[in-house]
């Protein structure tokens, strides 16, 4: 596993990384937990935990070898992931972090269904995606994932609460049924206030946090969030990690973010970098 | 996904772009508009004319049968005969014939007698080659069958075609026309046609209280058009500024001033007389014991109180001798003895108003009206009967010119029409052929006046029809074509093809609906327009042309058929739905995982 040497924005953890450990890693991560643990008492918003150890937790995401092509024209082909494998455990949160074309994003699309793996299996909660029929690839995007864009993309004529019943609208469940899983979702990302109110009336994280609700709104196992905070100013940024959290802890929701920022990928349980379709190494 | 959420998350897209999105309502519901339109007035037409049925031949089925002049190289080669003819007698009689006489308006006016002689003995042979070639059945379900026979025809041509003495005197052709205007108007040239019915079929056309019978003072009933009733009636009608409720007042004051009434008149000349004596004929024989002779009185009255045919006659040196004499000395070469015929005004026949209108619903319901019944030479059976044994009974070589057959109803007229006529009753454009056409009924007039435009109503309605399609789906795929985002984050969140293609689906509906509604309400705005503006007339039109002077019948160009506007409806709904086919199948078929990697 290679040492991450990426921008640190933080002064402190640049301070705290560039000391020499001689090798020995526990007193660094050790100092980094201690640093972030201080970093969280400060902080008036509940604050993501240090990361925890979910080896214990069940595997619900499981890529083995897993490759895909795009097919820019008949000719051009770009291998966008090249034989990648990775575990995640089930309450985790975990980063993809890479350059653009990285394949971050197209790994996450096939651990969310969106497509098939040319090569490779993805197993999410015990499902072969690969092997699922197209209606149960859609049952399983609106059922066991949950999906959170940069751009969050609302309806911008529904309000909040119409926006996050979109997905109950696509599972064809009952109208009776919907007003439980709606309010929960809406509480989870504390919109309650303002369920009534449409997108243009929100501030960008309040967007965010709607497009959040909308993703939980089914209490999918996955959440899979592209760059959530792409689009945020870093207090807005940092409160949707807390979100993430929260979900986590309420809802044992799993969690895997791409993102460019290192801050946000900070908080994540764990990190993994990915370049040129391959995952290079992990934090911790 | 539930039809509800369908139409939900659909209403956004109706409300991103709003103002694409209401350009293409606009272009849709102006061209359903005119459809809407157009069955709106049509209806209403039709209704207003259903309110007429009662009047007039409106119950009764009448067709009229005409062979088309043309045997054997037509009017040119019968002119061409005509002439050859003309020029022989002048030869005969040592006169040459020169540019001068060719010329001349007497030379030109015996050609063309010649000329419909030639023609008329080509009916004959027309109905001869008809009854030959098969044994067509004309008229399975006809009650009556009338022969107009044109010897009749032809003395009332006479009046035309013979010279008053009086128009001699005329100074030029301005007073020449006024003159013959007065002369026709005074032999009832025009008028005297429409009085001759079988009693029974009379009965549709009598007016309340009256009857075909001899009345006690021994007055012969007839039938008189508008125009004629007029002339016995103090009530004068100026349509100007009247509405229809004000127009059938007049109709009923003159109806109430005129019918039966005993009235004498002046005749102008003998061939007036003959014909309105014969017509008294008729009508006593009919009533009275045919093979006694008809009591006419006629007694001398005072000239005419039109100054310009109150004159001095010119004397017989001063009328030129004519170029071409008649053999039976029927000539008029005096002046025109002005006597009197009684007889009793049973009903108002509805061929002339006092308007003197000549309009197409007129025209349409009283098509020929100098072609109506002059004789009826007998009432025939409800069974099937040959042309071959109608022409056997009456003598091929007459040269009658029409037929009529009175049906029991609709279904039977249009089965006639078209078994005589190869399906359709413009066929009569070939020699030899029958021109066959309905007559008298109001809403089969109307009927075929649309027919008219049914080609014109359909190539509309097709052209409508994909204007609305192709508007739909540049709309729906210009939308979907914006969205492919969305519909990927859709597909992302669970939605099925399915789905997707309801929510558009959805959209073009509500598109679709909009228009509907809107082209709806414009056209009911336009049609109340119309009727608004020309219901009176309208009205006023159906009343001159079924003679429906005992009625006080409000019209409305405006009639809401179901059926048509469901018809028009489904044209719009599934136009629409055909082009929402191809942008929803392209905007679904693409790749999730590109469409979202792409934007």
């Amino acid at each position: 596993m290679q040492k991450d040497n990426s921008d640190q924005s933080d002064p402190k953890i640049r301070q705290i990384i560039s000391q020499e450990y001689n090798g020995n890693t526990q007193q660094l991560i050790d100092e980094l937990r201690s640093y972030l643990r201080s970093l969280n008492e400060k902080s008036e918003q509940p604050a993501i935990e240090p990361a925890r150890d979910f080896s214990n937790q069940p595997i619900i995401v499981k890529v083995n070898n897993v490759s895909y092509d795009y097919h820019i024209t008949r000719k051009n082909i770009v291998h966008a992931l090249k034989n990648v494998s990775l575990e995640i455990h089930q309450g985790e949160i975990v980063a993809l972090m890479g350059a653009s074309g990285s394949g971050k994003s197209t790994l996450m699309s096939l651990i969310g269904g969106l497509d098939r793996p040319n090569n490779g299996t993805i197993t999410v909660n015990d499902q072969d995606i690969g092997k699922l029929s197209n209606g149960q690839l859609t049952k399983y995007r609106n059922q066991t994932v949950g999906f959170v864009f940069q751009f969050f993309y609302l309806q911008p004529f529904l309000n909040l609460r119409r926006n996050v019943e979109v997905p109950l609208m696509f599972g064809r469940s009952k109208r009776k049924d919907r007003h439980e899983p709606i309010d929960r979702s809406i509480s989870a990302v504390n919109l309650t206030d303002r369920a009534s109110h449409k997108p243009k009336e929100l501030s960008g994280g309040q967007m965010q946090r709607a497009a959040i609700a909308r993703a939980i709104v089914n209490r999918p196992k996955l959440l899979l969030a592209d760059e959530p905070t792409g689009n945020l100013d870093s207090k807005s940024g940092a409160d949707m990690m807390n979100i993430f959290s929260e979900i986590r802890e309420q809802f044992g929701t799993t969690v895997l973010i791409v993102t460019h920022d290192q801050n946000i990928a900070g908080k994540a349980d764990r990190i993994i970098y990915m370049k040129d379709g391959e995952i290079t190494h992990e934090n911790p | 996904m539930k039809i509800l959420d369908g139409i939900i998350l659909a209403q956004t897209k109706n409300r991103t772009h709003r103002i694409r999105n209401s350009i293409s309502v606009i272009i849709s519901s102006l061209l359903f508009g005119v459809l809407f339109f157009g069955a709106l007035f049509v209806s209403g037409m039709l209704n207003s004319a259903e309110k007429y049925q009662d009047f007039g031949f409106n119950k009764r089925y009448l067709t009229i049968v005409l062979p088309q002049y043309g045997g054997d190289g037509g009017w040119d080669a019968a002119e061409g005969r005509a002439r050859s003819i003309a020029n022989k007698d002048l030869e005969s009689r040592g006169i040459k014939v020169t540019d001068e006489i060719t010329e001349s308006e007497e030379y030109r006016n015996h050609v063309i007698e010649l000329t419909f002689q030639d023609l008329d003995k080509q009916l004959g042979q027309i109905y001869d080659e008809l009854a030959k070639k098969n044994d067509q059945k004309f008229h399975p379900s006809a009650k009556y069958e009338m022969r107009n026979i044109s010897t009749l025809n032809n003395s009332a041509e006479a009046i035309t075609n013979d010279p008053d003495p009086l128009l001699t005197k005329a100074k030029d052709a301005t007073e020449k026309r006024t003159l013959q205007k007065t002369i026709n108007e005074s032999n009832w040239q025009d008028n005297l046609s429409f009085n001759l019915l079988d009693n029974e079929m009379a009965q549709d056309m009598l007016s309340d209280g009256q009857s075909m019978k001899v009345g006690d003072d021994g007055s012969i009933p007839i039938f008189m058009p508008y125009k004629i009733v007029s002339k016995f009636s103090s009530v004068k009608i100026d349509k100007k500024g009247l509405s229809t409720a004000q127009i059938n007042q007049k109709y009923r004051e003159l109806f109430n001033d005129v019918i039966g009434k005993t009235v004498e008149y002046c005749y102008r000349n003998d061939a007036a007389k003959d014909l309105l004596i014969r017509s008294l004929e008729y009508n006593y024989q009919l009533a009275k014991d045919k093979s006694k002779e008809t009591p006419i009185t006629i007694n001398d009255c005072a000239p005419i109180s039109d100054k310009r045919l109150d004159q001095t006659l010119p004397t017989d040196a001063e009328i030129k001798k004519p170029l071409f004499p008649k053999a039976d000395d029927k000539q008029q070469t005096i002046a025109p003895i002005t006597k009197t015929l009684r007889f009793r005004i049973s009903g108002i026949a509805p061929y002339s108003d006092p308007f003197d209108r000549s309009n197409i619903i007129f025209s349409q319901v009283n098509i020929w009206p100098s072609g109506t019944p002059m004789i009826i030479p007998s009432t025939v059976a409800n069974d099937s009967i040959e042309l071959k044994q109608i022409i056997d009974a009456e003598a091929s070589n007459t040269d009658y010119s029409s037929t009529f057959y009175d049906f029991e109803n609709r279904a039977d007229q249009k089965r006639f029409i078209a078994s005589g006529c190869q399906g359709s009753f413009e066929c009569g454009s070939k020699p030899g052929d029958l021109w066959i056409q309905p007559f008298g009924n109001v809403r089969v007039a109307l009927e075929m006046f649309f027919d008219i435009f049914k080609i014109l109503i359909l190539i509309l309605a097709a052209v409508t029809v994909a204007v609305a399609m192709f508007t739909t789906m540049a709309i729906i795929g210009k939308t979907i074509g914006e969205s492919r985002r969305e519909i990927a984050i859709f597909r992302a969140l669970g939605a099925r093809r399915r789905d997707i293609a309801q929510i558009y689906v959805g959209f073009g509906l509500i598109l679709t609906f909009r228009a509907l509604l809107l082209a709806f309400v414009m056209a009911v705005v336009a049609a109340l327009i119309l009727s608004y503006k020309y219901a009176n007339a309208f009205n006023a039109e159906l009343i001159a042309a079924t003679g429906a002077y005992t009625s006080n019948i409000n019209s409305s160009l405006i009639g809401f058929d179901m059926l048509w506007l469901l018809a028009i409806s489904g044209a719009l709904i599934m136009a629409a739905l055909l082009g929402l086919i191809l942008p929803i199948a392209m905007g679904t078929r693409r790749k999730l995982i590109n469409q979202l990697r792409e934007e």
